[in-house]
């Protein structure tokens, strides 16, 4: 394979691992992160969890 | 002081946004937290020589919280620890209702809090029959008081001048009961340090987040021994407060006939009409739906079209590779995907804008709530509801204007089951193969099918909605009291200020999930793990040596498809989809398609070798389609692939599952977690599999 294509694939597969790994690590919640729209510390997280 | 920080506090409907916009300019972010009263917008404003931070707080009728929104506003001015506790709060206030105003005024002072009071709406005083007597007014709250119009800016000057403004102490008006003193003794016992008025606000609600566990037991454990209820406590001091400040302003403010009031009842007794209220209301929703789908769409064309043209351009442009090929088709035709939605989300939202700003919204939850309360939902979930029959992505967005937490969340959940533009495409192409062309009892047998299928997103929805209400549990019942606003001109800078807010809000967090899924798709299905996909040419060739030009091209490009990575998927999850009546082709049909559904039938035409660019519209065109699905054989059972049970499990299938990566990101934005994005694709996906699953079960 010319050196110029195997360039390409390495960039590709480089984007594509960091896709992956920015979707991925968009799921796993990230504890120092405020909730959604709130400041840090207004305590107005919501509570909706499922019933027990 | 380094950046002080500036609150504003007041009712809902007094202007307070306005003020808002008119001092940050646009030099304002708004937080994600959905709601435009819920929102938490923050901006700065560069004045006597320092910059301060100012946040746009919910509008509140009172500091015990019965919502989200009002349980922000107490824990922001209760906790001296929190980020945003105020260096100043300006409370505002419009002369109609000022009396609440002035008791919200004096919770927080007494709270606390350094507050100033501004009367907004001032050149509306006379039409409004007020007539306030400002000097007293002042003596009466212990703070100077400013006049302005944040409409056209009267009294602004004014105000920012005195920012740094340090009001006086407060010699609190609320005397707490006797009856409830020696509950009190034992509060304070737990909050030495905290304002009488603070203590009595922890005693006074069943739930203070911002309190430790232990610390709310012990409280609760107060109310318990004395025989108390945290709502009692609340309607005593509403109740007293009332009174009090009604006795107490009677020299200080004067109401004669309110001449907007006049105009708004007559104009309620149309808009609220039980007959006609609904009629104007639908047609205003058809009008909203007709813009979405069609006034839209030569914008969207227009979008669709310059993407087209930019991808042909880089294609001739950039040198040949892989590395061009996934600029061109997967990053530029990722952000097109993206782009192409911001149309819809602009038309939406400018009219979502004018019927809150007009004071409409607030006559759409009255008229709408009793009818979706039964299934846990609000009044103005009609507005995603109805929007989602267009495109769920900006319906997912509309229901922002929803205050109550959990009516808003159920309302997202249940949105992408109405039937999108982007299932038209599949149910046409399924519906034209599976159901017969001819009439029933006069009517059209397949135009029946689609009839059915629009129901069914509306049952899937408000069916989903009963079951989620019983399974999601809430902080706080919802009830609907809330006042009527005024009708008035809207206010054409927060109109534009919140449609540019949600258009580029999408494009910034939605779109940075689409473009990377985009990223991810175009390499699974552009890369093979073997010899197959790499030497496709070679291989269909063999088998087929007669084919050349263009059929040879098709036959390639269906081939390299079936060797992709995104083919070895599909056929991955064939023993998944076989209960359903799929192949492995449908498989693949079904991945692809989680890009978005419409990409579905593309897929199909490519799997079968018609090329990827089959119009749907064109007769012709479609028709080859159909022509090549209709002779199909499903390969594990020997039977045409699209017959009456697997075209209809298909159609049921993408009725209800979330197929599309757009509406997942617009729902993980919007509440701001994976968990619920997660449930509800589960739930859908589930729902889908199961519907598909009996159905061709029971027709096979």
């Amino acid at each position: 394979m010319e050196t110029g294509l195997l360039i390409q694939y390495i960039i590709i597969f480089i984007l594509f691992v960091g896709a992956v790994y920015f979707v991925v690590r968009s799921f796993i919640p990230n504890k120092n992160k405020p909730k959604a729209g709130c400041g840090k510390g207004c305590g107005c997280d919501v509570d909706l969890s499922p019933k027990k | 002081m380094a950046n002080p920080t500036i609150i504003l506090l007041g009712n809902p409907n007094v202007g307070k946004t306005s003020l808002f916009n008119r001092l940050t300019k646009l030099n304002q972010k708004v937080g994600n937290y959905p709601g435009i009263t819920v929102e938490k917008r923050e901006g700065t404003l560069t004045a006597n020589g320092k910059k301060y931070h100012v946040v746009d707080l919910p509008g509140t009728y009172t500091l015990f919280p019965n919502s989200l929104d009002e349980e922000i506003v107490f824990n922001v001015l209760s906790d001296k620890n929190n980020s945003i506790y105020p260096d100043l709060t300006v409370v505002v206030a419009e002369p109609a209702t000022i009396k609440r105003s002035i008791i919200l005024y004096q919770q927080a002072r007494e709270l606390g809090v350094p507050a100033i009071f501004v009367v907004n709406m001032i050149d509306e005083m006379a039409d409004k029959g007020i007539d306030i007597d400002f000097p007293k007014l002042e003596a009466y709250l212990q703070t100077k008081v400013y006049k302005i119009s944040a409409r056209t800016g009267k009294g602004i000057e004014q105000l920012i001048k005195h920012l740094d403004e340090k009001p006086g102490f407060y010699f609190g008006g609320f005397q707490i009961p006797t009856e409830y003193q020696a509950a009190m003794d034992e509060a304070r016992k737990l909050f030495p340090l905290a304002t009488d008025y603070l203590t009595w606000q922890y005693l006074a609600q069943e739930q203070v987040s911002i309190l430790s566990p232990e610390l709310q037991s012990k409280l609760a454990d107060i109310r318990s021994r004395h025989g108390l209820q945290a709502h009692e406590l609340q309607k005593k001091e509403s109740l007293l407060r009332n009174d009090k400040t009604t006795a107490e302003l009677t020299p200080i403010v004067n109401k004669s006939q309110n001449q907007k009031l006049g105009n708004t009842n007559s104009i309620d007794k149309l808009l609220l009409h039980p007959v006609l209220g609904y009629i104007i209301f639908f047609g205003l929703l058809f009008l909203i739906f007709q813009a979405i789908y069609a006034w839209s769409g030569p914008l969207m064309d227009w979008i669709d079209g310059a993407f087209a043209d930019l991808t042909s351009y880089l294609d001739e442009v950039l040198p040949d590779g892989p590395l061009a090929s996934l600029f061109i088709y997967g990053i530029v035709a990722g952000i097109g995907g993206i782009v192409i939605f911001v149309p819809q989300i602009v038309i939406l939202f400018l009219f979502l804008s004018i019927m809150e700003e007009s004071g409409y919204m607030s006559r759409v939850v009255f008229l709408m709530d009793r009818w979706l309360k039964p299934f846990g939902l609000n009044g103005k979930s009609v507005i995603p509801l109805m929007s989602g029959a267009a495109c769920a992505i900006p319906a997912v967005m509309s229901a922002r204007n929803i205050e109550n937490a959990k009516e808003r969340l159920l309302t997202i959940l249940v949105t992408p089951f109405m039937t999108c533009s982007a299932r038209l495409p599949i149910y046409i192409v399924i519906i034209g193969l599976v159901i017969p062309d001819d009439t029933f009892l006069g009517f059209n047998m397949q135009g029946m099918a689609l009839f059915v299928m629009y129901l069914l997103g509306i049952i899937g929805a408000l069916f989903s909605a009963l079951i989620l209400n019983r399974i999601i549990k809430s902080v706080r019942s919802s009830f609907l009291i809330f006042e009527l606003p005024t009708y008035k001109m809207p206010d054409w800078k927060n109109v534009a200020t919140n449609v540019w807010d949600k258009a580029s809000g999408f494009l910034l967090d939605a779109g940075k999930i689409i473009l990377l899924i985009s990223i991810i798709l175009w390499v699974l299905g552009n890369f093979g793990p073997n010899d197959k996909f790499y030497q496709a040419e070679d291989y269909v060739t063999q088998q087929a040596p007669d084919l050349q030009g263009d059929e040879l091209e098709k036959a390639v490009g269906s081939y390299q498809l079936e060797h992709s990575f995104l083919g070895y998927i599909g056929m991955g999850i064939e023993p998944f989809v076989r209960p359903l009546g799929y192949d492995w082709k449908m498989g693949i049909g079904l991945i692809s398609s989680f890009a978005a559904r419409e990409v579905f039938v593309g897929t199909m035409a490519v799997v079968y070798s018609l090329g990827d660019d089959v119009d749907i519209e064109d007769d012709e065109q479609k028709n080859t389609l159909l022509g090549k699905m209709k002779s199909e054989i499903n390969a594990n059972t020997g039977k045409p692939a699209y017959n009456l049970a697997s075209g209809i499990s298909l159609l049921l299938f993408y009725a209800f599952a979330m197929q599309c990566m757009a509406t997942i990101a617009v729902v993980r934005k919007e509440t701001g977690s994976w968990k619920w994005t997660l449930i509800q694709t589960a739930f859908m996906t589930g729902l889908a599999y199961l519907a598909a699953f009996i159905a061709y079960q029971l027709l096979k």
